[in-house]
């Protein structure tokens, strides 16, 4: 039950990267509801909607065209929303530049990048960090 | 207006210059306005062995019939009130010789400096320049070795002809203190025809041509030979030369090094400056007057131009020259300064000479030597020019490697998605929905491939030459290319060009342009209304302009319009555009010294213009 996410949100211009990326959450089970967009645009409206459930992880390719991640972000992290879940941020990239891994790290908001594709362990290990977190949080609480 | 002789009566102030004019001790002549001759120097008749009778009145062309074309270009601008002019010729004279000469025109101005006419002397060249020579290396002699004596000053109030003397040179030639003397006293003094001629030219050239002079010269004072050096310097007022200030100083020196003046070496060393096959001159350092030029500087740059230049730049010249190192032998680098100088030539083209220079004689003048470096100039920002296009060249391919790159490696990894997938497919629905999403890959990687191999063939197109296309045939090649999209969409293409439009361009490249831009406009197009193209030309000064325009979605070019013809920055949303097609556009009008803009207001259709220059 703990090792589950209600919510992942996949960002990727690319048709068949998003359908496997998809397959491979789904394949490993640890999501209820894997979400895809094909643009930045689309992603933000669905997002800006009332009363949705913002995911807990979103995987954002970085060289998109017309919207890249970093535009995305930023307006992203403008968003008003009032939900108290915490989202991740994940940045994809096929070929990890040093400029790309320096401009990320400046921002607060990403937790890390992966390189393309994903694939189960690496998924697996986002989502262990994930819930550790969370559970840390509940602790302190407590 | 032609001056005839009746009307020179006594009031008439021209009549002076008449006595005047006469007693010159140079080979001069005045000409009216239609190059008639209306007086001459002795000398003029004495030297060239004409009478009065065969040439006052007479056409100048008449006198020397095989008067160069230059000359007579030369005196129109004479009368145009020019000063100054030197032309090279050589003229027939009636013993039979030939003499090399320069013609020193300058114009003639009466009382009220309205032009009258021509004032024209001769110069025997070889003569001057040697008697110039023999003087500069007695001069230096002389500053080695003699022995400075007191130095006496004098003015010459040109005007009234009067001399004034100081007492210092009152005492050095003995002249008693309250008596006046006149210039011709004084030319008398020195006994010697030589020097006398030397005198008499120096005054001349300092007032009819603001040269200053600096000349020693042999002397008898009281039994004892003796070696005078004398300054002159004209004063001008109004382009009038008003008065001569100068000194002069006793070198006590024995006459015999002054007869060694007469060697051979001198003569050489004239004519290896004046034949010298580089454009060479002798400047005053302090004003900038040119003191003397060789035949290849009067035929590169001319006297005029050269002039014109030095004293724009005196400062800057006088700057570079000092920052000379006065040590070191002569044959020391060093002593040499160089800098750069625009200059007219004599044809009238702005050129650049790369100038030399060195310090003459006690540094009040110096030698510079001219060397046009225009061409090498031109060649330099030219070659400047080819690099900035390659380093764009490369920038480009760079960028767009790195772009195939990318999309390559995406697709590789989308292929190793896929295959670990196709191992766990259980049922039949996922299988074919699988083979859906290949199928969509593939077609993807196709394109990628395709444009890719566009742009290798765009580097093969360019070696070919342009060629004149008729426009209408390129757009039917696009419409046969894009037939299944088009029917689709239903799309309406109003084609406005005539049949027999042509525009200069690469088959190849005129294709894809249409071809792209079309398909641009379907991509692109509002899905609840059918889309409607149309193609017009204008033609401009430089451009034949294809407009392309369409009903489509448009787009805010506020936002998006830097990256409209960028690599990899599509514009669609969501849409299959991997944001190559306008890229390659943009890429081939480059390619074509064209360009490609475009105008757009989001939702309300775009137009993209297409310029292709006329050669």
């Amino acid at each position: 039950m703990d090792k589950k996410l209600k919510s992942i949100l996949l960002l990727d211009d690319n048709l068949s990267t998003n359908f496997f990326h998809k397959k491979i959450i789904e394949k490993s089970n640890v999501a209820d509801l894997v979400l895809e967009f094909r643009s930045g645009t689309n992603a933000l409206k669905y997002l800006s909607q009332e009363g949705i459930e913002q995911p807990e992880l979103i995987l954002v390719d970085i060289n998109m065209p017309v919207m890249n991640a970093w535009v995305f972000l930023d307006k992203f992290s403008k968003l008003k929303n009032d939900s108290k879940i915490k989202t991740t941020i994940i940045l994809l990239s096929t070929s990890l530049s040093p400029a790309d891994k320096e401009r990320a790290d400046a921002i607060p908001l990403i937790e890390h990048v992966l390189l393309k594709p994903l694939t189960k362990e690496s998924i697996l290990k986002v989502i262990e960090n994930i819930i550790e977190k969370k559970t840390d949080e509940r602790s302190i609480k407590i | 207006m032609a001056i005839s002789k009746s009307t020179l009566s006594d009031s008439n102030p021209q009549i002076d210059n008449y006595f005047w004019l006469k007693q010159l001790p140079s080979i001069t002549a005045l000409l009216d306005k239609d190059f008639n001759l209306v007086g001459v120097s002795d000398q003029w008749k004495r030297k060239l062995f004409f009478q009065d009778s065969e040439i006052i009145g007479k056409s100048i062309f008449e006198i020397f019939p095989n008067i160069s074309e230059d000359m007579q270009v030369q005196l129109n601008i004479a009368v145009e009130g020019l000063k100054e002019i030197q032309v090279r010729d050589e003229i027939n004279l009636l013993d039979g010789s030939i003499k090399k000469i320069v013609w020193h025109l300058s114009a003639w101005k009466n009382s009220s400096l309205n032009v009258v006419g021509v004032m024209l002397s001769v110069e025997d060249i070889t003569i001057i320049k040697e008697l110039e020579f023999n003087l500069l290396k007695a001069k230096k002699r002389l500053t080695e070795k003699g022995e400075i004596a007191k130095i006496g000053s004098w003015e010459y109030d040109v005007e009234n002809e009067q001399l004034t003397l100081s007492d210092i040179t009152k005492k050095i030639f003995k002249i008693k203190e309250d008596s006046k003397i006149s210039i011709k006293n004084l030319i008398g003094f020195c006994g010697q025809k030589d020097t006398e001629d030397i005198i008499k030219n120096s005054l001349y050239n300092a007032i009819e041509k603001g040269r200053p002079w600096e000349v020693s010269l042999p002397i008898v004072l009281g039994g004892n030979s003796n070696v005078v050096k004398t300054i002159g310097r004209p004063k001008f007022k109004n382009g009038k030369c008003k008065r001569i200030v100068g000194t002069v100083q006793i070198l006590s020196r024995d006459l015999e090094n002054i007869i060694e003046l007469k060697d051979l070496e001198t003569e050489h060393l004239a004519s290896c400056f004046i034949n010298a096959p580089g454009a060479m001159a002798v400047i005053e350092f302090s004003t900038g007057d040119i003191l003397d030029t060789n035949v290849e500087l009067n035929e590169a740059i001319g006297i005029e131009s050269l002039r014109l230049a030095i004293k724009k730049n005196l400062k800057t010249l006088q700057k570079s020259i000092l920052k000379i190192g006065s040590s070191g032998p002569a044959s020391n680098k060093t002593d040499l300064c160089s800098t750069k100088l625009s200059i007219l030539d004599t044809n009238g083209k702005r050129k650049t000479f790369g100038l030399k220079a060195r310090l003459l004689n006690d540094k009040t003048q110096f030698l510079c030597l001219f060397d046009d470096i225009t061409g090498q100039l031109s060649e330099t920002s030219n070659l400047k020019k080819a690099i900035q296009n390659n380093d764009l060249r490369v920038e480009k391919l760079v960028n767009f490697t790195h772009v195939i790159c990318h999309n390559l490696k995406g697709q590789a990894i989308n292929y190793g998605l896929m295959l670990d997938y196709f191992g766990n497919i259980t049922n039949e629905s996922e299988k074919s929905q699988a083979l859906e999403v290949l199928k969509y890959s593939t077609e993807n990687l196709s394109a990628n491939i395709n444009n890719l191999r566009e742009m290798v063939g765009i580097r093969k197109e360019v070696k070919t030459k342009k060629e004149r296309l008729i426009i209408n045939d390129f757009i039917f090649k696009a419409e046969q290319n894009l037939s299944g999209e088009l029917k689709e969409s239903k799309t309406k293409i109003f084609n406005e060009i005539s049949d027999s439009q042509k525009i200069k361009a690469y088959p190849m490249f005129l294709e894809n342009l249409m071809t792209n831009c079309i398909s641009n406009a379907i991509k692109f197009r509002k899905l609840n209304k059918p889309l409607v193209i149309s193609i017009s030309t204008e033609i401009t000064k430089e451009y034949t302009v294809l407009f392309i325009e369409d009903n489509g979605i448009g787009m805010d070019l506020e936002k998006k319009g830097e990256k409209l013809f960028q690599i990899g920055s599509s514009l669609g949303n969501d849409q299959d555009s991997r944001g190559m097609g306008l890229y390659l556009a943009k890429y081939q009008m480059d390619m074509m010294n064209g360009k490609i803009e475009a105008e757009s207001k989001l939702g309300e259709g775009s137009v993209f213009k297409i310029f292709f220059p006329h050669c």
